[in-house]
């Protein structure tokens, strides 16, 4: 659609007067234009603006004012180019300090004087490439990372977990052992990138199917966690984005739970983690900060939303998404369950409940349906 | 929304066509137009004195070879037509071919760095010199290339001075001339960027040999037009933002330029505190075109003195701008999709002129607040009859007054009657007596009303496109930062699906909440004090402006000091000397010398366009509060 | 220097990483530290240093600096002194170079002066040198960082910084009239040889500085606009906040494109020296025949300008800005912000860290 039209749409549906249009139609051209018209479910003619004057439509006269300033003032949107800066900084901010100081521990020098080593860029070199570094999910974007890191990490460290072939594996040992010329060679790091964590419930899942596709010794086959990776090899989960909660113990926590799970048998030798971007305590959407906002997420809600997914994350409902996590956050690729569902939902009119409209519609994953 | 009003003018410069479809011959026509027909403008040192934004920079980028040999290549486009007419009587084009080869030369801070390093006065001096010449020569060079032409087809023609003189600068050939400049200017470029500079005697050749090609060269011939044709052209070199260089520097510059036997054109555009804040006044003070003194120059013949938003006839000044401010906003409102595809490029018709009267309802509020004057003043039936009836006579711009505006000037007519018969008269008397002087309904009293319903009753009062243009202080960026509200207002309502023209309580509103966002963005030295100082002013105009009998007339929009205590400021008052200097660099006022008033002369601080905008004072000219630097100082100084 | 990023593998430290730092190494007895640092009335003044003295006692000595700028508050200046004052007492071998910044004509030359103080110091006699620019202003910093650093051959060269961009946002510069480069920091911006070279702008964005952008914008005239936004920072919407602030420049000012923002990790020095090189690699082949220009104006928070500053220094970039003749600050919110710490920052930028 003409922008245009869907401005003049959206100035009638929320009844604003000429002054209140110039202001609300600057913001919307401004903003569609740098952020909001690349969310990746958007499709030509209906864009952001369109989408907005659709969604705000499902709400009263009344309420929609409340909506508006909602998304106007607490809309939290990373775009791709920011996603993309996270994932390009990864390496250089996070990955890099972490070998460094294996690089010192092993030159018996502080971190701060690696560098004046003359053996240490050969030692680092070495225990780089001794990493792998593995995409959980299509949003690590693992493809961003392998370019930025083109001529340092090699094609052969970096992969999507979820799509290694056992022959695979094989030729990845093959790879570093003639990379390092070293006939023994294991890796030693593991990372595990991806792109958002809320709850920490999914990647407690995921780190237990690596554990298994690695731990499972079959049909005489060793393990291949017995055979690739050295014996005080280390797992680090590295995430761009997560909350608050996540960061300050309760990933911890999550991990901790795993290994209690795992009960003495079996589980990877440590996991330790990093955290990139960490979202504040405070944006999350709560009474006290949502203003009339708060009744909408109440009212405009419908069960036909929840999965068995969901109701792994507690909580009789997800009225403030998955987990209750109550964000307020879109991804340029999709917009995560632990965000307001109001947001994201799609859903048809069920049982007298409402139709829930997106604003930016969340595809739905197969992990969401599992 | 790419709104063109918003962009900086100055933007528009490297691409020259764009610029030129912009730029309005007005201001050439206007200032420079009389001094070009005598040849004034090339034969000895112009100084254009200028506040920022007053176009100056604007005016001398017209001159600029590239530029005049596009106007000349596409003289039939109709845009261009008159930017040649105005450029031909300033005498830079002559028979459709260019008499003048200008390039202009932004003095920023590597001319004043020169002054900070470590060497003996006239040795700076002698490299600023340089600098500025071998600069200059690469700007013609530069400005002649960009029309198509190579340095080795340069001809230069000497003033046939010596030979040593003519190989100092490389020769006479365009190719040497332009190493050599390339040398000096490097060698000179290295020593004032150098992060330590190197001492004097360690200064190479090329920085300290004398050079001097203003001495020597005198014409260009350069080729132009059609086959093997060229021309002579004499050139020209602008200096603009002068006032950045050092007083010192400056001065030492002027005296140099100054000299007759130079024989290449050179204009000095400055802004007004180039001088010491004394001096200042004092080129503020003198009129267009006098003989003032320079300081340190006697000889003032030699100087031809431009002033832009000088302290003449204001009125004329005020029409041209209009005019000019005019002709811009077509031109920035062809350049956007929205209007120019409905054929919208006239601001003028953007913004209704028609007065929005108050509704019945506030006028009936209005009729009960006169009725309670009345009878508080005493005026009788039949006396507030006859005052009805003059009123009734007066016509604003030929329509008949509606029942707001006749109950306002009601108003104010029986609180002048009041106060004009004999104190104790009406209930005394218990009549209906003459007043002392006879009452005159007029403009001022309209004016007066007008005011009055604004704030009283939050009738329009900022509207029309002659308004717009007179709260722009005579300014182009501050009109066409004013007009980009308005502007983007209307193609919203073309979005929303309306006619695009505001109306006056529109633009009314819109005018004031862009004044208010001016003065909250302030940001220059001292601009605490002169908020200060604009706020006194403009509360205290404000007060007078609506007393019951509106004495002011029209209303007051500034601030009168007698002149003479006025001219004392730089001793009794040196501060709010300062302030007022930013004050006036800004246009948040304007000083109006010498204006006489009930056989006194005063000089008065008129508030810019964007104080009256923000206090809704009137934008006619001449109501003054009088007052005293007493009164004033511990009013001028903020106190965070 | 081989590779374009020559301090891709510099060392930077935060916080408790600083103190071990400064108590394991800068405090070993054979040490002797200059420490330069700013007299001024910013709360962060005096952090640093008592860092220093409290493990280095008679081993450090103090050059401390003192901006001077016309009739400057008292209020601040009774802050300064008071900040004087406990340098002075904490490192009694110190000097203090007072700093014009304007000449009597409010010509900017205080990075001239700066370099001038510094050119003075007799460097032989340190092992470290330590450039504390928490309480300096840029157009002081950056010229004395240049200038130290071709003359800290066999000495360390260390930068510190008091991260606190709360703190940046109380403290308002009342700017000069005009843009002019930081004093050494030019390149080649208003050389006739390079008028044709496309010129990039890449200003760092920060809330309430629309004149200063406005005037570097009309002396810079790039063709391009990369604004610099702050990307991740403490407020995860603080980079829409500054679209939106400064919409009207986003869109008619600067046209700028949306694919042309550039990020920058608010916290993180390294991250945006990172961007800007990256930038200017990319952009050389393609400018080859006419110059490309990358040009620089760090006005926002101090980490970021560190980046920046690496960034010119390695490649000459002009850095264009507009000096502060004043500050306002509002010192009730100073007071307040005064309470969360911020963040220590040391910046290793030559000597025994790397390999020579």
């Amino acid at each position: 659609m003409n922008q245009d039209l869907a401005l003049s749409v959206l100035g009638e549906i929320m009844a604003w007067d000429m002054e209140r249009s110039r202001k609300e139609f600057a913001w919307l051209q401004l903003m569609s234009r740098f952020q909001y018209d690349g969310y990746g479910d958007f499709v030509a003619g209906v864009r952001f603006i369109e989408s907005l004057a659709g969604w705000l439509q499902q709400f009263s006269h009344e309420e929609r004012a409340a909506a508006y300033q909602f998304v106007r003032t607490q809309l939290v949107y990373f775009n791709a180019a920011e996603i993309h800066h996270l994932i390009e900084s990864s390496y250089p901010e996070y990955v890099r300090p972490r070998i460094v100081r294996e690089v010192a521990e092993m030159l018996g020098k502080p971190h701060y004087l690696v560098w004046s080593d003359p053996k240490a860029s050969e030692h680092y070199r070495r225990l780089l490439r001794k990493c792998l570094f593995f995409g959980l999910s299509d949003g690590a974007r693992i493809d961003v990372f392998r370019r930025s890191t083109t001529g340092i990490i090699s094609n052969e460290q970096i992969l999507l977990a979820t799509e290694i072939a056992q022959g695979k594996w094989q030729q990845l040992l093959e790879k570093l052992r003639a990379a390092l010329g070293e006939d023994n060679a294991r890796f030693k790091l593991l990372y595990l990138m991806d792109d958002f964590v809320g709850t920490g419930t999914t990647l407690q899942g995921k780190l237990k199917r690596l554990w298994r596709d690695l731990s499972k010794a079959e049909a005489g086959q060793p393990s291949i966690v017995s055979t690739h990776f050295e014996k005080d090899w280390t797992v680090v989960v590295h995430l761009y984005i997560t909350t608050h909660d996540m960061a300050s113990g309760g990933l911890q926590e999550k991990i901790a739970a795993l290994e209690k799970e795992a009960a003495g048998g079996e589980w990877f030798r440590e996991i330790e983690y990093s955290c990139q971007l960490v979202l504040p305590d405070w944006i999350k959407v709560a009474q006290g900060n949502a203003g009339n906002f708060w009744p909408l997420i109440q009212k405009y809600y419908n069960s036909g939303v929840e999965t068995e997914h969901t109701r792994k994350g507690g909580g009789k409902d997800v009225r403030l998404g998955f987990g209750q996590c109550a964000l307020p956050l879109v991804l340029e690729h999709n917009t995560p369950n632990n965000s307001i569902p109001l947001l994201w939902a799609d859903v048809e009119p069920k049982d007298g409940q409402p139709r829930m409209r997106p604003l930016f519609r969340r595809r739905q994953r197969h992990t969401d349906l599992a | 929304m790419d709104n063109p009003f918003e962009r900086r003018a100055t933007e528009q410069v490297r691409n020259e066509e764009a610029f030129l479809s912009l730029v309005s011959p007005e201001p050439i026509t206007t200032y420079l137009r009389k001094f070009g027909s005598t040849g004034q403008l090339y034969d000895r040192l112009v100084v254009v004195l200028g506040t920022p934004g007053s176009g100056k920079t604007t005016m001398a980028k017209l001159f600029e070879f590239p530029m005049v040999s596009i106007l000349l290549r596409n003289s039939s486009s109709q845009a261009h037509r008159a930017l040649l007419t105005a450029l031909t009587e300033c005498g830079s084009i002559a028979n459709g071919l260019p008499t003048v080869l200008a390039c202009r030369l932004p003095l920023e801070s590597d001319y004043r760095e020169i002054w900070e390093l470590p060497y003996p006065e006239d040795f700076k001096d002698a490299l600023l010199r340089a600098f500025v010449q071998a600069r200059a020569i690469l700007g013609w060079f530069r400005n002649v290339a960009r029309a198509g032409v190579r340095s080795d087809q340069v001809q230069i023609l000497t003033t046939g001075g010596s030979h040593a003189a003519s190989e100092a600068i490389g020769g006479l050939s365009g190719d040497a001339v332009l190493q050599k400049a390339q040398e000096v200017e490097r060698a000179i470029y290295r020593v004032v960027g150098a992060l330590l500079p190197p001492s004097q005697k360690e200064l190479g050749e090329d920085v300290t040999q004398a050079y001097r090609p203003f001495d020597v060269i005198d014409r260009f011939v350069v080729p132009f037009g059609e086959g093997s044709s060229s021309v002579e052209i004499r050139p020209l070199a602008v200096l603009d933002d002068a006032h950045t260089l050092h007083p010192t520097q400056f001065r030492n510059l002027t005296r140099w330029l100054i000299k007759r036997e130079l024989r290449v054109s050179r204009w000095v555009l400055t802004r007004f505190d180039v001088l010491t804040p004394d001096e200042a006044i004092g080129a503020l003070l003198a009129v267009n075109g006098d003989e003032a003194e320079l300081p340190g120059v006697t000889a003032a013949r030699e100087i031809t003195r431009v002033t832009l938003q000088s302290a003449g006839d204001r009125r004329e000044q005020r029409s041209q701008f209009r005019k000019m401010a005019k002709d811009m906003s077509a031109r920035y409102l062809s350049q956007m999709p929205e209007f120019a595809s409905r054929k919208l490029v006239s601001l003028e018709t953007l913004l209704i002129d028609e007065v929005e009267h108050l509704t019945a309802s506030k006028t009936n509020e209005l009729r009960k607040q006169v009725d309670t004057s009345q009878k508080r003043l005493g005026v009788s039936e039949e006396r507030r009859k006859k005052l009805l009836e003059d009123i009734n006579k007066y016509r604003p711009s030929s329509r008949v007054l509606q029942d707001d505006e006749r109950l306002a000037m009601l108003d104010i007519a029986m609180h002048r009657y009041a106060k004009r018969i004999p104190q104790s008269g009406l209930f005394e008397h218990g009549g209906d007596p003459e007043p002392k002087r006879p009452l005159s309904i007029d403009s001022s009293v309209y004016e007066a009303a007008r005011l009055r319903l604004f704030h009283s009753h939050g009738r329009p009062y900022f509207f029309g496109i002659d308004d717009l243009c007179d709260a722009s202080s005579e300014n182009a960026e501050q009109f066409l930062r004013l007009a980009a509200i308005l502007v983007e207002s209307s193609a919203v309502r073309l979005i929303r699906g309306k006619p695009p023209a505001l109306r006056a309580s529109e633009q009314s509103t819109l005018l004031q909440e862009r004044a208010g966002e001016f003065l909250r963005d302030w940001n220059f030295p001292h601009f605490n004090h002169v908020r200060a100082l604009v706020d006194f002013i403009g509360k205290r105009c404000l007060t007078v402006s609506l007393e019951p009998n509106a004495w002011i007339g029209a209303g007051a929009n500034a601030y009168g000091l007698l002149q003479e205590e006025f001219e004392g400021i730089g001793t009794s008052a040196p501060d709010l000397l300062r302030t007022l200097k930013y004050a006036v660099a800004y246009s948040a006022i304007i000083l109006v010398p010498r204006y006489e008033c009930k056989n006194r002369l005063w000089c008065l601080l008129e508030l810019g366009g964007i104080p009256i905008l923000n206090y809704g004072l009137s934008l006619k000219r001449g109501g003054f509060i009088e007052g005293s630097l007493e009164e004033l100082v511990p009013n001028a100084r903020s106190n965070n | 220097m081989s590779s374009p990023l020559h301090w891709d593998r510099c060392i930077v430290q935060k916080d408790e990483e600083v103190s071990v730092f400064v108590e394991e190494f800068l405090a070993q007895p054979n040490r002797r530290v200059l420490l330069i640092a700013g007299a001024g009335f910013d709360p962060r003044a005096t952090r640093v240093c008592e860092l220093l003295s409290a493990h280095l006692r008679e081993r450090l000595t103090g050059i401390f600096l003192r901006e001077e700028r016309p009739n400057a508050d008292a209020r601040l200046r009774e802050r300064a002194d008071r900040n004087l004052e406990k340098l002075t007492k904490l490192v009694p071998t110190s000097t203090v170079p007072e700093i014009q910044i304007f000449a009597s004509d409010n010509a900017v030359v205080g990075g001239r002066e700066a370099v001038k103080a510094v050119a003075a110091l007799r460097l032989d006699d340190f092992s470290d040198i330590v450039l504390d620019c928490s309480a300096l202003s840029k157009g002081v910093f950056f010229p004395v960082v240049r200038f130290l650093l071709p003359k800290t051959q066999g000495r360390n060269f260390h930068l510190f910084a008091v991260d606190q961009p709360r703190l940046d946002d109380n403290i308002a510069p009342v700017i000069w009239e005009q843009a002019s480069n930081v004093h050494g920091f030019r390149g080649n911006l208003n050389s006739p040889e390079h008028v044709a070279a496309a010129r990039l702008w890449l200003p760092q964005l920060v809330h309430g500085q629309r004149v200063t952008l406005d005037l570097i914008f009309q002396m810079v005239q790039p063709h391009d606009v990369c604004p610099i936004l702050p990307f991740p920072a403490s407020d995860p919407r603080l980079a829409d906040k500054l679209v939106e602030a400064y919409g009207t420049e986003m869109e008619s000012g600067w046209q700028v494109d949306p694919r042309n923002v550039v990020y920058a990790d608010e916290h993180s020095p390294l991250d945006v020296y990172r961007a800007i090189v990256r930038i200017h690699e990319a952009r050389k082949p393609i400018f080859e025949s006419r110059g490309s220009q990358i040009i620089l104006s760090p006005i926002g928070s101090k980490i970021l300008s560190l980046g920046a500053l690496l960034a010119a220094l390695e490649h000459d970039f002009p850095v264009i800005y507009v000096e502060a003749i004043a500050y306002e600050m509002d010192f009730k919110q100073m007071d307040e912000v005064k309470q969360d710490k911020g963040s220590l920052v040391h910046i290793w930028l030559e000597g025994e860290a790397y390999v020579q």
